[in-house]
């Protein structure tokens, strides 16, 4: 595998982790807490480590 | 952290529900059969308790990190259970029926793509910026959810697939939940994503309650015995037997 794929694959990897994770439709009965999780701070943090795993691959 | 009492009946009705449905699925030996099933039960329990002990001897933000970490792991169970009940339908002898796999692979995509186009152009009125995208994300699993089962029944009939009670009673337990979840989805997004936020859990959670207590009688009660085969029709296959072995016979004495 070339290094651009595998550099995509890596970033389709971290937006699959974060998407799934800040949904609200989750099984179960716990209670949810009133704040969602995707925060300015938590979306630069995937979107930075996005970037970085583009370029240092 | 603040939890209502609405809340804490559901939550403790959920572990219930959970514990005695694992316990069915064991004591009835249902477990090897759907091993993904079984996991996701036992690690909604396991959640279910330690959200307990966080919310009881922690912190807000503990609670708040440990109930959003742990959603990753659950989005994973939501579709491996999907692979699961597709696994027992499409492959009821341990290998894809032909045209099977293509067939589900092929609809599943295109309700992925579905999925994203559809979450892509809904959204409540006034959202914008991140919480527009919590509410499209939200969308997008809960559809593709729906769409993954619909692919996989879908490429069942149009093979003329036989389904057995077990997996269906949970393919239409799952399926309830989920239309109901994305029906309780739509109408968040329609009347304002943070606004009566509780009512929409509530919504969820009685859908899933209600999907257990399915679960739990459909997995207790045995599965329904195949009709034997009818004497003629055990004649026609005998014969057609014996067909076979003289034909195969000749063909060998010729070579």
């Amino acid at each position: 595998m070339s290094k651009s794929c595998r550099s995509l694959a890596l970033v389709a990897a971290i937006f699959l982790l974060a998407v799934p994770a800040v949904r609200a439709d989750r099984m179960g009965t716990n209670p949810r807490p009133q704040l969602s999780p995707l925060t300015p701070a938590t979306t630069v943090g995937i979107a930075a480590s996005a970037i970085l795993a583009y370029f240092g691959l | 952290m603040n939890v209502s009492t609405l809340e804490s009946a559901l939550w403790a009705a959920g572990f219930i529900g959970h514990v005695a449905l694992l316990l069915v699925l064991v004591l009835r030996c249902r477990a090897r059969e759907f091993p993904v099933f079984t996991a996701l039960l036992a690690f909604q329990a396991f959640v279910t308790v330690l959200l307990f002990l966080v919310s009881r001897y922690g912190s807000r933000h503990t609670y708040f990190l440990a109930y959003w970490s742990t959603g990753f792991c659950d989005y994973c169970f939501q579709v491996a259970l999907i692979l699961e009940i597709a696994r027992i339908v499409l492959r009821p002898t341990g290998t894809w029926v032909s045209d099977a796999r293509r067939s589900f692979l092929l609809w599943g995509v295109a309700g992925l793509l579905i999925a994203a186009g559809l979450s892509l152009e809904l959204g409540s009125p006034g959202a914008k910026g991140l919480d527009l995208w919590d509410e499209r994300i939200t969308l997008f699993t809960s559809l593709l959810t729906c769409e993954l089962f619909a692919a996989m029944i879908g490429a069942a009939n149009r093979l003329g697939l036989q389904r057995r009670n077990h997996v269906i009673a949970l393919g239409q337990g799952l399926t309830a939940w989920a239309i109901i979840t994305l029906g309780s989805n739509v109408l968040h997004v329609a009347f304002g994503w943070h606004r009566n936020f509780a009512v929409y859990d509530g919504i969820r959670e009685a859908a899933y309650l209600g999907a257990l207590v399915f679960w739990t009688v459909s997995f207790w009660l045995p599965e329904k015995i195949r009709a034997p085969l009818s004497p003629k029709m055990r004649a026609y296959l005998l014969a057609l037997h014996q067909q076979v072995q003289y034909d195969l016979g000749s063909t060998n004495g010729v070579d």
